[in-house]
């Protein structure tokens, strides 16, 4: 499908869509203004709750990825924004450019965040995934001091 | 292939397996009691002595596969499942398709709440009820037809007095006031199977009134399941799996009128038959009910002779081929070891045939996963993440047996 517009950044974005849209199965994409927006439902094994999830992607940057529902109270402890959105990727560790696949990032980040915050709900309130430097206790920090 | 190598303890077991999965395939009580009051709701509605369509004396049925008692449940909680229904308006044509339509619209926006979940489709209103539930309920407007041709064709009349002309919005000539609009008979239809398997469902219905003792009027018709509505169930459950939305799938009409024809014969020979053996011998027949007329396939409807339900395999040949390819695939699955072996563990295959979901509802211990049951089979998803070989497939299942795209290596963070 050739789009209307010739820009480049709707070209990208509709590169990011058909992958997203070949991938995965529970999104509804559409582009405007620029922004590629990706809604849907989910529900990964084992879990008991259904995710409306909403990704929005501007060309170049790290996408934004917004639990809709349900009703999430936000924190840093689960690496949740007060608006929602979630903190999946500590920026040393990655450069979002205009290559990188939203498909391939963002998704399986997004339901490994579910996965780790439904353990989250059952364990106590741990969040047993991986985090960034920031995130460390006192107890881990000093792991390699000598005890004696 | 055929069940006479497989001890009768063999097919019960077999049975038993096949039993539970079309249970899981099946809506819950809960779901048809929930989808039973809002079809009521409606019902009474419509019906409103009050409201603009009583002077048409409206009654709302319902049709498809709700009425017949083949419902699927979608494998994944994000898909929506709906309950079709026919509102008959007792109105004389010629008239206007559009104008009946809107007298079904204008009673619906009567009401705030309605008029909210009301949506167009082509041949029908759509009442959308909360995201959440993924449940629709379809409301077809609908007029008596003169069925006399029917009687002519040789359709009884307790099937063919059913027939109704109904609205379709992409017809050339929706706005015109006149005689010729689309017919259809889904009641006729649903009444032709309900009479198929009614001696079994009978059967069935006295039974449960003994066991669970109640009085036969009390026991709910979705609590009432033959071999027939099962083995539907299972194959349609087996045809999603397997085409998805695919265009070229065998329609669901086609399996049901297949089967239900060779269930008559099947039964005049099984009589108190094991489960299995009956399924089996539905399935091995009821290719032998596609009839070949001057070489064109026909798959004729039964209360209604001049339709042939396979008319589009006339056109495009891939649709024969599509059918017989899943037909040959089901029928290998119910012969084949997943189902006829004992095992301790699922079988992977048995998933993909059927749904994973359905698959664990059907054999887990409890039915309903117990926080410490749950913990540990999240910790082993989490597990497979920490070990970077894990990806995620379209339907955001994680798994380690690279299916779908591989998950990178991330730490979660937190901008203070």
């Amino acid at each position: 499908m050739i789009p209307k517009r010739r820009n480049h950044k709707y070209a990208f974005l509709t590169y990011q869509q058909r992958l997203v849209e070949s991938k995965f199965s529970f999104l509804k994409c559409h582009i405007g203004r620029n922004v590629l927006k990706c809604v849907g439902w989910l529900q990964p094994p084992d879990c008991t709750h259904r995710y409306k999830v909403l990704i929005e992607y501007v060309l170049g940057y790290e996408p934004k990825t917004t639990v809709l529902f349900p009703n999430v109270k936000p924190s840093k402890h689960i690496h949740m924004y007060k608006d929602k959105s979630l903190c999946l990727s500590f920026p040393p560790d990655l450069k979002w450019t205009q290559n990188s696949r939203m498909a391939e990032l963002t998704i399986p980040w997004l339901v490994e965040w579910i996965i780790f915050y439904e353990i989250y709900l059952i364990n106590g309130n741990i969040w047993e995934g991986p985090e960034s430097p920031v995130h460390l206790t006192e107890a881990t920090r000093n792991i390699n001091i000598d005890d004696e | 292939m055929t069940t006479q190598f497989l001890t009768y303890a063999e097919r019960q077991r077999a049975g038993n397996v096949l039993e539970r999965l079309a249970q899981s395939i099946d809506l819950t009580d809960r779901q048809y009691q929930d989808a039973i009051a809002r079809y009521e709701a409606v019902a009474t509605f419509l019906g409103d002595p009050n409201g603009n369509l009583a002077i048409y004396n409206p009654h709302l049925v319902p049709q498809g596969s709700f009425r017949i008692g083949v419902v699927v449940r979608p494998e994944h909680e994000e898909c929506e499942f709906d309950v079709d229904t026919t509102c008959w308006l007792y109105i004389n044509l010629p008239a206007s398709q559009y104008r009946i339509k809107q007298l079904i619209a204008d009673r619906f926006k009567s009401n705030a709440t309605y008029e909210r979940m009301l949506k167009e489709k082509h041949r029908c209103w759509r009442l959308g009820y909360s995201e959440q539930t993924r449940f629709h309920l379809d409301v077809v407007p609908a007029v008596p037809d003169s069925y006399e041709w029917l009687l002519k064709l040789g359709v009884p009349d307790k099937y063919a007095k059913h027939a109704i002309k109904i609205t379709d919005n992409q017809r050339y000539n929706y706005h015109h006031h006149t005689v010729d609009w689309p017919g259809s008979n889904p009641e006729g239809y649903a009444l032709w199977f309900l009479d198929v398997m009614k001696v079994q469902a009978d059967h069935i219905r006295n039974q449960l009134s003994a066991e669970l003792k109640l009085s036969l009027d009390k026991i709910p018709e979705y609590k009432v399941r033959t071999p027939l509505q099962r083995a539907i169930q299972l194959m349609k459950r087996h045809r999603d799996q397997l085409y998805g939305d695919h265009d070229l799938k065998p329609i669901s009409i086609i399996i049901t009128t297949l089967a239900a024809r060779a269930y008559m014969d099947v039964i005049k020979r099984h009589q108190g038959g094991l489960f299995y053996d009956i399924v089996i011998a539905i399935v091995e027949q009821m290719v032998d009910h596609i009839e070949s007329r001057d070489n064109v396939r026909w798959i004729a409807n039964p209360v209604n002779p001049t339709e042939n339900f396979a008319d589009k395999w006339q056109t495009d040949p891939r649709l024969a081929a599509k059918f017989h390819e899943w037909h040959g695939k089901f029928l290998a699955l119910v012969n084949g070891e997943e189902i006829t072996k004992s095992f301790d563990r699922t079988p992977e295959s048995l998933k993909l045939s059927f749904g994973s979901n359905t698959v664990k509802r059907a054999f887990e211990p409890n039915n309903v996963p117990s926080s410490v049951g749950q913990l540990d089979r999240l910790r082993n998803t989490a597990a497979i993440i920490a070990s970077g070989v894990a990806h995620t497939d379209k339907n955001a299942q994680i798994n380690n047996q690279s299916i779908g795209v591989k998950n990178q290596e991330h730490r979660f963070h937190f901008n203070e």
